[in-house]
């Protein structure tokens, strides 16, 4: 696919409809997964790193486009986590910023409509990314304990049940991981972040932007011919801590969103043609900015979940990790 | 990372003793959920893929009945957006705030929403367990679709990289069905549960109370002490109602069942006020929780039948390609579309 045109490749991918754009195709999302988990730093658990996590997880951030044209209410309920689309003035729907998002996704509504926006077309893609990391963090709390149980426990029943459930666990986690990681990666496409979804669209346009629609054969066909794992891992910043995970988010999002600009910039001075470097290096670029980013909110999910709780009944990580609460009782409650 | 994942866990300390006092209803508890999805499956016709019955499974979709409570307590906004799914306070005159019928539902959420806050009310305080239930549903027949097309190609492709690719992804497939629908099962359990489903979701409340209803709050008791101390699986299986066949929007089969379950919220609460649940040997009680259990296993047996029967009208792959097409040989086999054609 290397070296095809942005115009060319129109055609190919024609019946894709630009308002249903799937974020980097299938390449994009696996290599922000495996890229990711293979740069975890060895304190989070090393099963992450493990081939088999890896490549199930990678698998798994497709999900969120392979789900699609499930039906109604479905498609209308999970189809608008793929993205938040920004006015000029970086604002959602007139409404809310990234730099301040209210605290849920009912009250983030209740703002746009207030502003006149529809927050359905808007999109909910800082909560759909907010709500599969504290989903991630929940997941490392019950391994925790499972794993604390594994231990401490000498009772046969416990310890087959405590096995079978680390296992359950670790699957889901693969795919709970998968989860974030497609929308983590979504946010690092441009247009995933702008009402220029796809082409510069109506209203001013004094750069000339193009109109074409470039959403899907960017962000696909085009990626998966320009794009190494190799090259997205060279480009990967050093590892941080996100931070306070709304603001993290937020700024994760609002730096993202300033990228539109950018690649309308590019396409018109041609990165995007064949053989162009610039448009590889900013590819790659993106993609390593969602990798490190993913990397960074796994590695802080493992860390948060030290201090976290099973439910019902509650009881702590900490007291199940120093062995002063017994973890099948804990996890295998008599209601 | 810190601060507002801290601060985050100490609201979710805080919120969950508000919830293990009153509102925050488990739906069944821990052994409800298990014992409800373990039936359902059990009583599966033979015509669904046995990995779904071999007893590994079982026990994971058992335990997966579980996670949608078990993930509680997360943060925000993980709660927020994700707890008004297990339940929908409606009304005695089975309006939901006033506004849509259960037996009208608007097709999406969104349109629930407006409808909800036409009518006056706050959606967001009422609960979305029918579309909770739907989008589940959907999803379930995907998951199936995408497992016929992983099964014919592991079979019938010719080129063996083909074929193991397709090896490969079925396996994945059967993992991600089990979590799909072990996690979806919950919810059809909630809607079982008369008190998921009724605005008198805990004690009767601020309503005319004529019949002097217990001000008592007996969810919890109810859901979780009462069914672990007289309900067991073999109760429930006896009371499972016969297999009906589901092929209705789903949306209207959700709005059915959950009417039929909201109808049994106020002889809960005659039945509770008169004793009904009280003592070593609550016969009348008892009989009302396996009778509400085997409901939900039931529909949820049934449930699963029809998304197993509407599965070869799924599509795989973006643009979509009809599974009963693949299967019945008129299109080949979508592999470009399954690997991913980016």
């Amino acid at each position: 696919m290397k070296g095809v045109a942005l115009r060319g490749l129109l055609a190919v991918v024609a019946a894709l409809s630009a308002t249903q754009a799937l974020a980097w195709g299938s390449t994009g999302h696996r290599v922000v997964t495996a890229e990711a988990l293979r740069g975890l730093p060895a304190t989070t658990p090393s099963v992450l790193r493990s081939v088999e996590f890896v490549a199930d997880a990678a698998e798994w951030a497709r999900e969120p486009d392979r789900w699609r044209l499930a039906g109604t209410p479905h498609d209308e309920m999970r189809d608008i986590n793929h993205f938040a689309y920004a006015d000029d003035d970086g604002r959602l729907g007139g409404g809310p910023m990234f730099s301040a998002l209210p605290a849920t996704r009912d009250a983030f509504a209740q703002a746009v409509r207030k502003a006149g926006g529809d927050p359905e077309k808007v999109g909910y893609l800082p909560y759909a990314i907010l709500d599969a990391w504290q989903q991630v963090a929940k997941d490392f709390v019950y391994w925790r304990a499972d794993r604390a149980g594994l231990k401490y426990s000498h009772d046969p029943k416990a310890l087959a049940w405590l096995e079978g459930d680390r296992r359950r666990r670790e699957s889901q986690l693969a795919f709970d991981i998968g989860v974030l990681s497609h929308y983590v990666g979504d946010a690092t496409q441009p247009m995933h972040l702008s009402v220029h979804h796809d082409g510069w669209g109506p209203g001013p346009n004094p750069d000339g932007f193009t109109l074409e629609k470039g959403h899907v054969p960017y962000e696909g066909p085009y990626t998966a011919g320009v794009v190494t794992e190799e090259a997205v891992r060279a480009a990967m910043a050093a590892p941080r801590d996100p931070g306070p995970s709304a603001q993290a988010v937020g700024a994760y999002l609002d730096a993202a969103s300033k990228e539109t600009r950018v690649w309308f910039a590019l396409e018109k001075a041609g990165a995007f043609k064949p053989g162009d470097a610039r448009g590889v290096r900013y590819t790659t670029g993106r993609l390593a900015t969602g990798a490190a980013m993913l990397r960074d909110m796994i590695a802080a999910a493992w860390t948060t979940s030290a201090t976290g709780q099973v439910n019902y009944p509650v009881v702590t990580v900490r007291d199940l990790e120093s062995g002063k609460a017994d973890a099948y009782l804990a996890l295998r409650p008599a209601d | 990372m810190a601060k507002s994942w801290k601060c985050g866990l100490a609201a979710m300390i805080a919120g969950t003793a508000v919830l293990a006092t009153s509102t925050a209803a488990l739906a069944w508890g821990a052994d409800g959920h298990r014992m409800l999805t373990r039936v359902a499956i059990g009583a599966l016709p033979a015509e669904l893929p046995p990995f779904l019955t071999a007893p590994q499974a079982v026990w994971e979709l058992g335990e997966l009945a579980r996670e949608p409570d078990r993930s509680k307590g997360a943060g925000m906004p993980h709660d927020a957006d994700l707890d008004a799914g297990h339940y929908v306070n409606v009304g005695d005159d089975s309006r939901i705030g006033g506004g849509p019928l259960l037996s009208e539902l608007p097709k999406t959420r969104a349109e629930c929403d407006a409808a909800v806050r036409a009518a006056g009310a706050e959606p967001s305080h009422l609960g979305y367990l029918p579309y909770a239930i739907s989008d589940g549903w959907l999803q379930l027949v995907k998951d199936f679709g995408y497992w016929r097309i992983d099964r014919l190609g592991a079979e019938a492709a010719n080129d063996p990289e083909q074929r193991a690719w397709f090896q490969r992804d079925l396996k994945l497939r059967e993992a991600l069905i089990l979590r799909d629908l072990g996690y979806w099962s919950h919810f059809v359990g909630d809607a079982a549960q008369p008190l998921h489903v009724s605005i008198h979701f805990n004690a009767w409340g601020d309503y005319p109370n004529p019949n002097n209803y217990t001000a008592e709050r007996i969810h919890g008791p109810f859901e979780g002490a009462f069914v672990h101390a007289h309900v067991t699986e073999a109760d429930i299986v006896r009371g499972l109602p016969q297999a009906r066949v589901i092929d209705g929007p789903i949306l209207a089969e959700t709005g059915r069942f959950i009417e039929a379950s909201r109808e049994q919220a106020e002889p809960l609460f005659a039945l509770w006020t008169k004793g009904g649940f009280a003592g070593d040997a609550p016969v009348a009680g008892k009989a009302f929780a396996v009778a509400r259990l085997a409901a939900g296993a039931g529909e949820l047996r049934d449930l699963i039948v029809a998304a197993w029967a509407a599965s070869p009208n799924a599509t795989v792959g973006y643009p979509g390609v009809k599974v009963a097409d693949v299967e019945s040989g008129a299109q080949p086999l979508p592999y470009a579309q399954m690997v991913g054609i980016d």
